[in-house]
């Protein structure tokens, strides 16, 4: 089985093992699942090489296969947000190409990609992107090009990337004031309060809120 | 006005009872109003100015009143506009029609429901992005607008033109200029609200939405906004609109409509407000890149050097008068020195405001500059409203208005016109230690009116010169310990002032566990401007050692309330996202007009029940029940507070009159004064926290139940009473046990 088509299926069996949230994972289902993205019998191959077990009439996944379906996942929706935040491609446009990508990156490229990202916690469609090593050490290999407003100095100049949360009162009322992505922004203090020029208005903020805004630093 | 619109006032159909709103004020002075007359809206974001121009269109008379089911507050004033007289409404500031507050919702109501003549947006003239999303939103809704840029000298002065000639053509509605706060395009203004127009604007929406939006319309209910507009709000479940939906649709239309609605979501990954937001950008856009300009920025022009000079001049003589004549002397020398320091001051503020606007704007938000501001700022206004207001105002009221004239003639009425019996029910009723005249009227009109209305004074210049939300930024991280946002700055300061129109301000807090919150720590132990100046004196009088052990047992106790409390609620911290707005020198104007309505507010409102609190006290003493009381609550005040028993009418009289307990005990400090004996600086500071811990005035205690509801008054009350004694009795305890003083 080529390498490429193992990443593909061990991705959707992973993706339904976290859907799934503990509960075993129905061989129909999978099959059924697979069948709709590959031809063949995948999850024979993928037994032969190692990556799952069937018992029972359920899937499990063995370590090398949840690493590698893991790691696939991850490469997938991180390529989805270096598509859609910094090449500016549409949500639905980026999927085709993040597919092929989700194959091509190798680690370092991966560490490099989620540190310039700024060790996103989120795809474009609001799924999880599984953790890497990097995100849990932090370490800066590449100076952030993207991270929350509340990590710049003040004085500095930035756009505004993506706002991060689900509170919509919280979006509508930046969105109302023009903290919107693509605005150019201004920080001018951080500390009691957040003060951010914006267009010609001048808003101050807490804290929480600076942590949700996502900006790419200018100049 | 063209005829359409005031044809729709004589014969319109009589308005159903939902849409007739006017409080009723039981003792009101409210101004008629004839229903027929047409209406018109202003509609803006906060800060635009809308409230000058509503002064410049409608003159002094307003009313406020409640916009029916809700807390929040709409004025109403009539004025002649484009040559008819038109009711003009003032809607809450919104960024948005998008209802996120119950303000915004009830602007948003009232432009769907109301019979309107002409809506008239209040923009912002270099912020035109924000405002053209608005009046996109308000284009949609079908019904004749007129945009008005205000503030256009502060465009001009960061160099942006607007050339709002090409965005009137492009709407097909007209757009005017004005700089309202010099009065700048008011007439312009009028004539063009004569001549409001539907705008021709349409927004394409994404396919998906299109189609839904077409599938709801034939759905909705008449009602004098288009039906695209109602279409598209419930589509996007802006907050309020399904339930006002479900009231007036059968319940298998509702279903449909959901099913419209989910069949939309579908089609996207995001919210339906951010897809339809996106399109309204993108016709934004279009319309700036057309009509707005950058350029350099002006040459700002230098303050006339002249005017300063002048300026320093008034300040200098002043300062000589106060060397020369000291804190005495003649009153013209008083009074002259106070015009020329106010005089002087206001001008170098406006020259450094000239020069230097955006520096001092961001240093205010500073800690260091921004409390060593705020520190003069206290100062400034502890002058105008403790010392003038509480002290000068105060004295002429008491002693010479009331005291030489109205007290003895209402006594002369009473007795010998009247023929009231001396010392009998009526004439006590009347002017007896606990009268109506002698005490309720004396102490709301002699003491608390000069007092409040100084205050409101110097708060309405605050206000307007844009120091509070930066004051807001300033103490944000400090209350969010005790889970309120920085917004709650203003009912604090407020409290300071009068503590009943504190609880009402309290309104503008965002949910409602920080309302509670902020309205506890008032009852609790913010002092009014009543009380405060008489604790600085009883304290003061001590040393400097008594007033901030006292200060600082208040603070304590207010933080650690606050913290508690905050644990206790269930319950997040709002967000907190406030606009800086460029500082502005006040219009006295506006500030004045502001003044008359909250001191219009206090005379129809508090007064009343100060006389209520007044009736009870003399109920109270008619059946010999004060004493009762008193004697009651001595174990408490003698054992746990170690204070004399005399101090417990102290207490029960401070319910009524904040100040009178703290007068009471002055007089005790100076030895041999007044009913009570001499008091130890350690009984001064425990009487005094404990006499600023306990409830709040009998107005504010009313006004409490009325906001908060009677439970939570209840509780508060309750839970104030007894912390105060508590927390009295632990520091006379702790004071004695660290030997004190002594």
């Amino acid at each position: 089985m080529p390498l490429q088509r193992s990443e593909d299926a061990l991705e959707i069996i992973y993706r339904l093992k976290q859907d799934a949230e503990g509960k075993p994972l129905d061989e129909g289902a999978v099959r059924e699942e697979l069948a709709r993205h590959l031809d063949g019998d995948p999850l024979a191959e993928l037994r032969e090489q190692g990556y799952v077990r069937l018992r029972d009439g359920i899937v499990e996944l063995t370590p090398e296969g949840e690493k590698l379906g893991r790691t696939t996942l991850r490469l997938h929706r991180l390529a989805e947000r270096l598509l859609v935040d910094v090449l500016s491609f549409d949500v639905g446009d980026a999927e085709p190409p993040a597919c092929e990508f989700e194959h091509v990156i190798s680690p370092e490229v991966e560490e490099s990609i989620c540190t310039v990202l700024g060790h996103p916690r989120e795809c474009p469609h609001g799924l999880p992107i599984p953790e890497g090593e990097c995100c849990r050490a932090e370490r800066r290999v590449a100076e952030k090009v993207i991270g929350p407003l509340a990590e710049l100095e003040p004085g500095q100049r930035a756009r505004v990337v993506y706002i991060l949360t689900k509170n919509h009162p919280r979006l509508h009322k930046l969105m109302a004031f023009g903290v919107v992505p693509g605005t150019e922004i201004r920080l001018h203090a951080k500390y009691p309060s957040f003060v951010v020029e914006v267009g010609e208005t001048t808003i101050a903020l807490d804290e929480d809120v600076a942590e949700d805004i996502f900006v790419a630093k200018l100049s | 006005m063209d005829a359409t619109a005031a044809g729709r006032g004589k014969g319109a159909p009589r308005r159903p009872r939902s849409v007739q709103h006017r409080r009723r004020h039981r003792f009101g002075l409210r101004r008629r109003v004839p229903r027929e007359l047409p209406r018109v809206a202003l509609v803006g974001s906060p800060n635009v100015g809308k409230s000058v121009i509503f002064h410049h269109l409608t003159g002094l008379y307003a009313t406020v009143s409640n916009y029916p089911g809700t807390t929040v507050q709409l004025t109403r004033g009539t004025g002649h506009l484009g040559g008819t007289l038109v009711e003009v409404i003032d809607t809450p500031g919104v960024a948005s029609l998008s209802a996120l507050s119950e303000d915004a919702r009830v602007a948003r109501d009232v432009l769907i429901t109301e019979e309107l003549a002409a809506i008239v947006q209040i923009a912002d003239a270099k912020n035109l992005q924000r405002s053209l999303l608005l009046t996109v939103q308000l284009a949609e809704l079908g019904l004749p607008m007129v945009v008005d840029l205000n503030m256009a000298d502060e465009a001009a002065a960061r160099g942006i033109t607007v050339d709002w000639r090409a965005l009137a053509e492009e709407l097909g509605v007209p757009f005017v200029e004005t700089v309202a706060t010099a009065g700048h395009g008011i007439g312009a203004l009028r004539e063009a609200i004569g001549r409001p127009r539907v705008a021709r604007l349409r927004v394409t929406y994404d396919a998906p939405v299109e189609k839904a939006i077409g599938l709801l319309e034939p759905l909705m209910p008449p009602c004098p906004a288009s039906k695209r507009a109602l279409a598209l709000m419930v589509l996007c479940r802006e907050p309020g609109m399904l339930d006002w939906l479900g009231k007036r649709l059968a319940p298998d239309e509702m279903r449909r409509v959901d099913n419209i609605i989910r069949a939309c979501e579908d089609n996207f990954d995001l919210p339906l407000f951010l897809v339809v937001q996106r399109r309204r950008r993108e016709v934004v856009d279009r319309l700036l890149r057309r009509a707005v300009r950058h350029q350099p920025k002006a040459e700002r022009g230098v303050y006339p050097p002249s005017r300063v000079a002048l300026a320093l001049t008034a300040i200098a003589v002043s300062l000589a008068l106060l060397v020369g004549y000291g804190g005495e002397g003649p009153l013209w020398a008083t009074l002259g020195r106070y015009l020329l320091a106010i005089l002087g001051g206001w001008e170098l503020a406006g020259a450094a405001l000239a020069h230097a606007e955006e520096k001092i704007s961001l240093r205010l938000t500073n800690p260091l500059f921004g409390l060593a501001a705020g520190a003069v700022v206290l100062y400034v206004v502890y002058r105008f409203v403790g010392v003038l207001g509480a002290g000068t105002l105060v004295d002429f009221f008491e002693s010479v208005i009331f005291g030489q004239y109205i007290n003895p003639a209402a006594e002369h009425l009473c007795g010998p016109v009247l023929g009231m019996r001396q010392g009998g029910l009526l004439y006590d009723f009347f002017v007896g230690e606990y009268g109506m005249i002698t005490m309720g009227l004396t102490y709301a009109f002699a003491i608390v009116f000069p007092i409040v209305t100084t205050f409101f004074i110097a708060f309405g210049i605050l206000e307007d010169s844009g120091y509070l939300p930066r004051l807001a930024a300033l103490a944000n991280r400090l209350f969010s310990r005790v889970g309120l946002s920085g917004q709650a700055i203003l009912p604090m300061v407020l409290g300071l002032g009068c503590g009943t129109m504190a609880v009402l301000t309290t309104r503008i807090l965002e949910t409602r566990r920080e309302r509670i919150i902020a309205t506890l720590l008032l009852g609790l132990g913010v002092p009014c401007s009543a009380q405060l100046a008489i604790i600085v004196a009883v304290t003061a009088s001590l040393g400097w050692k008594v007033l901030l052990l006292t200060v600082g047992a208040i603070v304590f106790h207010l933080a650690l309330v606050g913290y508690l409390a905050a644990r206790v609620l269930p319950g997040e911290k709002p967000d907190f996202i406030v606009e800086l707005p460029p500082m502005r020198m006040p219009v006295l104007g506006n500030v004045l007009r502001k003044t008359w309505m909250r001191v219009r507010w206090y005379v129809t409102e508090a007064v009343p029940l100060f006389l209520l609190g007044t009736f009870i006290l003399f109920v109270l003493d008619r059946a010999d029940l004060l004493g009762v009381l008193a004697r009651w609550s001595e174990p408490v005040i003698s054992g746990l507070l170690g204070l004399p028993r005399q101090t417990a009418m102290a207490f029960i009289m401070g319910f009524v009159r904040r100040d009178y307990a703290v007068v009471m005990l002055r007089e005790a400090t100076i030895a041999g004064g007044g009913p009570l004996p001499e008091l130890t600086p350690v009984q001064v500071v425990v009487a005094v926290v404990t006499v600023v811990l306990f409830v709040p005035c009998v107005a504010s205690v009313f006004i409490i139940i009325r906001e908060r509801g009677l439970r939570v008054a209840a509780a508060i009350v309750g839970f104030v009473i007894a912390y105060a004694f508590a927390a009295g009795g632990a520091l006379n305890y702790l004071l004695r046990a660290l030997h004190v003083f002594q």
